[in-house]
């Protein structure tokens, strides 16, 4: 009754240009995980279905190696290959890495710039927020040739190198946070004898529990997809994220089609951490950036 | 010994000035109270005695040891915040034990002192609650509590109480100086309420802009204020101001005052007054009478507005463009547009010359 009560024609208005827009949106992921169930010989006779006529997981079985290349080709596939789970262990490590590390760092630098004041920090931290106006591919070229003179070209280590130490939005985002904690509080921290490092450790990283879940999850989903950079320096299949194992699984067949089934199959495993994680921290990802008006 | 001294204290940010070159001698086991309006720099003054802040010049000892150079921690000082200032993601007891853990005390110890503490604020039931469990009383109890198992050689109070309503305030300050009592440690409290400073002080320190305008007892200052400031600071309702002349000069620094038509002799201080300069006659509220008083001046008034508080009332008034505040028994039902004939008692009488300095020396009561 209530919401009945509320609808005004304004409001119609408003919620059917979300709901158009929630359909775009949502449909070709939809498309996508329909297609990933349809076996290889109905896939253009069904691409105008919402659901498949005779769903299948032979796609599933392909990427994760439970068919031999036979098989898949006989399937229906290309005889592509992926390996879907070194690629999902090395996105794992290589998020995880930059994810804890860039975190730590970060929240070290902003509690710096929030709390300790020393000479030049407007100006240091003037240069991280203009970092965040640089487009990332007018750094690769000198970053790929520093890795590569520091011989960490196809290593986790080169992979993780430009992401891990710092990164100029969570800078901003937690500085923001700690200037808003109560100053009273480190203040009595210091009278009952705690230094800078503990009052960090003590009081402020555990009273930034959240903003700190809020960059962990942002810097996840941003790792997770992350294709150029480790496409860049992971030449070996050993070393390939999701993204790039994707890429490379899709170009395996540069004459042919690609393994369109297999393809969409990947893709939705690849897609189902960002989910979970968008489905438990979305709200706060959205009122966290809200917050700092970054964005 | 915890004897505080300020030799000379000033205190910069930036280019302002806070804090004037502050000279304070405050004993041992005294209880002090700061007190002065907004922006006077009594919370300043005490960060800087809390190592909060770093002075500009000047000298703070403690204990005859100077401390301009040591670390809050290690001045022997605890300070019980306005905010209260308690680690929300902490427990009651992980609050009380903090300090303690920092510097590295046995858990037998830290143990002994949270039970000690605890139990003289009556938290024993509220160790294991965070700080959201608990109101506004409680926490005050809890930041007095941390600051108790410091076991601190001065007790630093920043208006403690401003967060309480008017009920807890009164129980909290007569807690507060049972402590006092109790501990028999320095006690500085900040407080821009001068009803705490007057019923908690041994000695009250009023500030002005960044100067100390005058320090005694609370006595000492009612009866006796320095100047005018002091004199209008001191006391609820402040007190009343009105236009005066030396009328004539006689023998001994005696002076013939003139108001309203009337002369009265008073014996003053200063030998620096001529006839005709102005001064100003200075009276409380609650010494004005709805009566003539034989020894003293008299004049006519209209009630603009009555306040009745039950046991007294407040009328307030105007006399020659000069507010009044006039306290009386609440027996006297009064109201807005009664015209009184008031008078004042020479004895209740405040004098003060043309830059506002005290004329007269008052006799202060006896027990």
């Amino acid at each position: 009754m209530i919401l009945i009560k509320k609808m005004t024609p304004a409001r119609c208005v408003a919620w059917l240009v979300l709901i158009t827009m929630l359909v775009v949106t949502l449909f070709p992921l939809l498309f996508v995980a329909k297609t990933s169930f349809v076996p290889a010989g109905e896939l253009y006779t069904t691409s105008t279905q919402l659901l498949p006529d005779n769903p299948t997981l032979s796609n599933y079985k392909k990427i994760f190696g439970l068919l031999s290349t036979e098989e898949s080709i006989a399937a229906g596939g290309s005889g592509a290959n992926i390996n879907i789970t070194t690629s999902m262990i090395n996105s794992v490590i290589f998020t995880g890495i930059i994810v804890i590390v860039q975190t730590f760092n970060c929240a070290l630098a902003a509690y710096a710039f929030a709390r300790i004041p020393f000479y030049g920090s407007k100006l240091l931290f003037g240069a991280f927020v203009a970092s965040m106006m640089i487009p990332s591919v007018v750094t690769l070229i000198p970053n790929f040739v520093l890795m590569r003179d520091l011989g960490l070209l196809n290593s986790m280590l080169g992979m993780v190198a430009p992401f891990f130490l710092m990164h100029g939005f969570a800078v901003f985002f937690l500085r923001q946070f700690f200037i808003s904690l109560p100053k009273d509080i480190e203040e009595a921290a210091q009278l009952d004898g705690a230094n800078s490092f503990m009052i960090f450790f003590k009081i402020a990283l555990p009273l930034s529990w959240a903003p700190l879940m809020t960059v962990a999850t942002l810097t996840t989903i941003n790792m997770w997809n992350e294709f150029l950079w480790p496409f860049l320096i992971a030449t070996d299949d050993s070393m390939k994220t999701l993204p790039v194992a994707l890429q490379s699984f899709k170009s395996q067949t540069p004459q042919g089609q690609p393994d369109w089934g297999g393809l969409m199959a990947a893709t939705v495993v690849a897609t189902i951490p960002t989910i979970i994680m968008l489905f438990f921290f979305g709200r706060r990802i959205v009122e966290s950036v809200q917050f700092t008006g970054g964005k | 010994m915890a004897n505080i001294t300020l030799k000379n204290v000033t205190k910069r940010f930036d280019k302002l000035e806070t804090i004037h070159s502050v000279n304070l001698e405050l004993c041992d086991g005294e209880f002090v109270v700061f007190v002065g309006p907004s922006g006077c720099g009594k919370s300043t003054l005490l960060r800087l005695i809390a190592g909060l802040e770093e002075i500009t010049e000047g000298v703070i000892e403690i204990g005859d040891k100077n401390m301009n150079n040591i670390a809050p921690a290690n001045r022997g000082v605890a300070m019980v915040f306005q905010s209260y200032a308690l680690y929300p993601h902490m427990s009651v007891r992980e609050n009380m034990s903090f300090g303690m853990e920092m510097r590295g005390e046995s858990k037998e110890n830290i143990h002994t002192r949270i039970t000690k503490a605890s139990h003289i604020l009556q938290l024993d039931e509220l160790l294991d609650r965070k700080p959201r469990q608990l109101s506004g009383g409680q926490r005050q109890r809890v930041a007095i509590g941390r600051a108790i198992v410091r076991e601190p050689d001065v007790f630093l109070f920043d208006e403690p109480l401003s967060n309480l309503d008017a009920e807890l305030r009164v129980d909290m300050r007569i807690q507060i100086a049972q402590l006092h009592k109790k501990l028999k440690a320095t006690m500085i409290y900040v407080t821009h309420d001068q009803v705490e400073a007057m019923t908690l002080a041994d000695k009250i320190v009023v500030l002005r802009a960044g100067h100390i305008e005058q320090v005694g007892s609370p006595m000492e200052l009612y009866h006796n204020p320095n100047n005018m400031f002091v004199a209008g600071f001191i006391g609820s309702p402040k007190m009343n101001f009105l236009p005066a002349l030396i009328s004539d000069i006689e023998a001994d620094n005696s002076v013939i005052v003139a108001f309203n038509g009337q002369k009265i002799l008073f014996k003053i201080q200063s030998d620096k007054l001529s006839i005709g300069d102005p001064v100003t006659l200075g009276f409380r509220p609650e010494h004005i009478h709805l009566a003539k008083q034989e020894d003293g001046f008299h004049f006519d008034i209209t009630v603009d507005v009555a306040e009745h508080l039950g046991g007294i009332s407040y009328l307030y008034s105007r006399f020659e463009n000069n507010n009044m505040t006039i306290e009386v028994s609440g027996e006297n039902v009064l109201t807005s547009g009664d015209v009184l004939s008031v008078g004042i008692k020479q004895s209740d009488c405040y004098l003060f010359d043309q830059a506002g300095k005290t004329l007269i020396e008052r006799v202060l009561p006896n027990r």
